[in-house]
């Protein structure tokens, strides 16, 4: 069935989707290993995955008790990964993060000692209570993979992987992230509690006396491979302008029949909006264990690449119409190649 | 005989004086004592006869210290033809001792010159006490401002007002909520022609294009398939155009459909989908077996669901 069109010079899709298939299967490895102890969340692996995958950082958002940080931790020990945690705090300091000079008395030299953010897999653990200076800290260091001691400049190790918590409950006293800010998470996922039968599964699993241990199934550099091989995942032109089209349909809804959400919107998304949605496009594929991406990737990953994104209006905010909303909306609207 | 005839005469004079005198006035008080700051009215009476006029004593607003708080309206009633006219004046005083209420003089109208043309009531006097204090017993607190019992007058300038605003309020919600419009975020067309119509014209037109005879195996698909959502668009209004193929194919009415009819559909989405995002190259057999399948849909859907139609109608029929 598949007559491809190496022959012709062009992109052997065949070729690559078989490949990709292959090279994916370590993702149902690290989901089985991962769900030793985390019943469902589904949802939230994938997301990681995704992150991981896509080199993009997660802003998670959800009550305590959602396995937030098990799952995390659990997807470390899965990849052989070095995992740090750092509780966001009133009184941290940036140095708390990044690390400092310490004066050694009897070499009569400064030295340096890294901070928490040295290592691969990282919980920055409710974010928004840290103030402005804190949260600069990490996210220059997530952009940059680099952070600078005193003079000298220090590598992070890959791969580097934020996963930043919010808690959508008990807003006072917070430093909310400014917008600019928000918009370097790649994807922001709110998650839920499980259902019924989840989280029959979780106590029972918490009655035993069993200690669960999470096996390293993965290594380091298999991560860095699958980022490479994750360029390869092929994306046609009309996946593209489908991209295209959502993403700018948040900044001209008006121009994709969707006048009247115009004034519910105050900004849209930016163009690391169509990038971060393209990379997560290709990563949920890849996890799908497809080489090419379809609009059904697209559709599945907009709301977590968006949903952040999008400003709203008091109008909107009035109307108590959320970015949820809206997004679905636009996806609701824009037609499918 | 003698005697008993200037009884007889007494008797008619004193009954003719009677006569004579029936212009009285008279003043009287519910009680000559009070206590200070205590309330009794003052009583007028004018007693007339009929036809002659009196003018009435005009009352100031105190009396040496007796304080005049109310008039009533003078009340006139007709009695063996005499005029009476009544009027009772509340008074009260804040200082204790003894006070006299001067007559009051009603002056004849009908003969104003004359020096006797008036009649006076009795004068009266008034006792004003002050309460007793015991000067033995310990001092006491002013009493508290006693406070008056609410009546459904004291309440009904409030409860209407109360009334009025929630009837405005009730009043602006129900008209905010007719005249709000959900926003209608897509505005969907109606066909002229039934969907199936438009579909099969379509299809035959495609092709007659020759597409992928041409080497344009991406566009053929495209339209193939646009061809087809448009069809399920205006048969179900199920906004298939902004549907990938994996939601097309769980939509409810879709969902539903045969097997046979339903694989026909996923077949031509799964292979346009390969072609248009995978770059998939299909033979020929391929691209005129999916334009056989989608006739075959679109005729397959349009005539079931009609019959489905028709029989639900008898069925409600024999109901």
């Amino acid at each position: 069935m598949f007559a491809t069109e190496n022959k012709t010079g062009m992109t052997d899709i065949k070729e690559i989707n078989e490949r990709i298939h292959q090279e994916s299967a370590f993702t149902e490895i690290l989901h089985l290993e991962v769900g030793k102890k985390i019943i469902g969340q589904r949802y939230m692996l994938d997301r990681l995955l995704i992150g991981l995958l896509a080199n993009g950082h997660l802003l998670l958002e959800g009550v305590p008790g959602l396995a937030k940080t098990l799952a995390i931790k659990s997807l470390a020990s899965a990849i052989d990964a070095r995992f740090s945690r750092i509780q966001f705090t009133p009184d941290l300091l940036p140095a708390d993060l990044i690390g400092t000079m310490i004066y050694n008395q009897r070499k009569e030299e400064f030295t340096v000692r890294k901070g928490p953010i040295f290592a691969n897999f990282i919980l920055a653990d409710e974010i928004n209570r840290a103030p402005a200076k804190v949260q600069s800290a990490l996210l220059e260091a997530m952009q940059e993979k680099q952070v600078t001691i005193g003079e000298e400049s220090f590598h992070l190790q890959e791969p580097f992987l934020v996963l930043a918590t919010q808690n959508p409950i008990e807003q006072e006293g917070t430093y909310p992230l400014p917008e600019a800010q928000l918009d370097r998470f790649m994807l922001k996922v709110v998650i839920g509690y499980p259902n019924k039968e989840e989280e029959k599964q979780i106590i029972r699993q918490n009655l035993k006396n069993q200690e669960l241990t999470i096996n390293a199934v993965l290594k380091k550099d298999d991560v860095l491979r699958a980022r490479k091989s994750l360029h390869d995942v092929y994306m046609d032109e009309k996946i593209e302008q489908y991209i295209l089209d959502i993403v700018f349909a948040t900044r001209n809804p008006e121009e994709h029949k969707l006048g009247k959400i115009k004034n519910m919107i105050s900004y849209g998304g930016s163009p690391r909006a169509s990038i971060s949605l393209a990379l997560a496009s290709k990563a949920y594929a890849f996890i799908k264990r497809r080489g090419y991406v379809i609009p059904e990737d697209v559709r599945a990953i907009a709301h977590d690449v968006l949903r952040h994104r999008l400003g709203l209006t008091y109008e909107a905010e009035a109307e108590n119409i959320t970015q949820e909303n809206i997004i679905s909306e636009i996806l609701n609207a824009v037609e499918v190649p | 005989m003698k005697a008993h005839s200037s009884k007889i005469f007494l008797l008619l004079m004193l009954l003719m004086s009677g006569k004579v005198y029936a212009q009285k006035a008279t003043a009287s008080l519910d009680s000559s004592e009070i206590l200070i700051g205590q309330q009794i009215n003052l009583h007028l009476q004018l007693i007339s006869e009929k036809g002659k006029t009196f003018s009435w004593p005009v009352l100031p607003d105190s009396i040496t210290k007796i304080e005049i708080l109310n008039r009533s309206l003078p009340d006139t009633a007709i009695e063996d033809n005499n005029l009476i006219i009544r009027q009772s004046i509340l008074i009260t005083s804040f200082d204790s001792g003894y006070y006299a209420i001067p007559p009051f003089r009603f002056i004849d109208q009908s003969n104003p010159d004359s020096l006797n043309n008036f009649i006076e009531t009795e004068p009266l006097l008034l006792a004003v006490h002050t309460v007793e204090v015991d000067t033995s017993a310990a001092i006491k607190d002013i009493k508290p401002i006693v406070a008056l019992p609410l009546s459904w007058k004291d309440l009904l300038p409030y409860a209407a007002m109360v009334l009025g605003l929630a009837t405005l309020s009730i009043a602006g919600i129900l008209v905010y909520r007719k005249y709000k419009k959900k926003p209608v975020l897509i505005e969907r067309k109606i066909p002229a022609l039934p969907a199936h119509e438009i579909a099969l014209t379509a299809l035959a037109a495609l092709e007659s294009k020759k597409l992928w005879q041409q080497g344009q195996i991406k566009n053929y698909y495209t339209e193939l398939t646009d061809i087809l959502r448009n069809y399920l668009d205006y048969r179900w209004q199920m906004n298939a155009m902004e549907m990938t193929s994996d939601e097309i194919m769980k939509y409810p009415v879709v969902f539903k459909l045969d097997d046979i009819v339903k694989n026909k559909l996923r077949y031509i989405l799964s292979i346009a989908d390969l072609v248009k995002f995978a770059k998939m190259v299909t033979v020929a057999h391929e691209n005129e077996q999916c334009m056989l399948s989608a006739y075959d849909f679109v005729n397959a859907t349009a005539a079931r669901i009609l019959t489905n139609e028709i029989t639900e109608k008898k069925e409600e029929v024999v109901l």
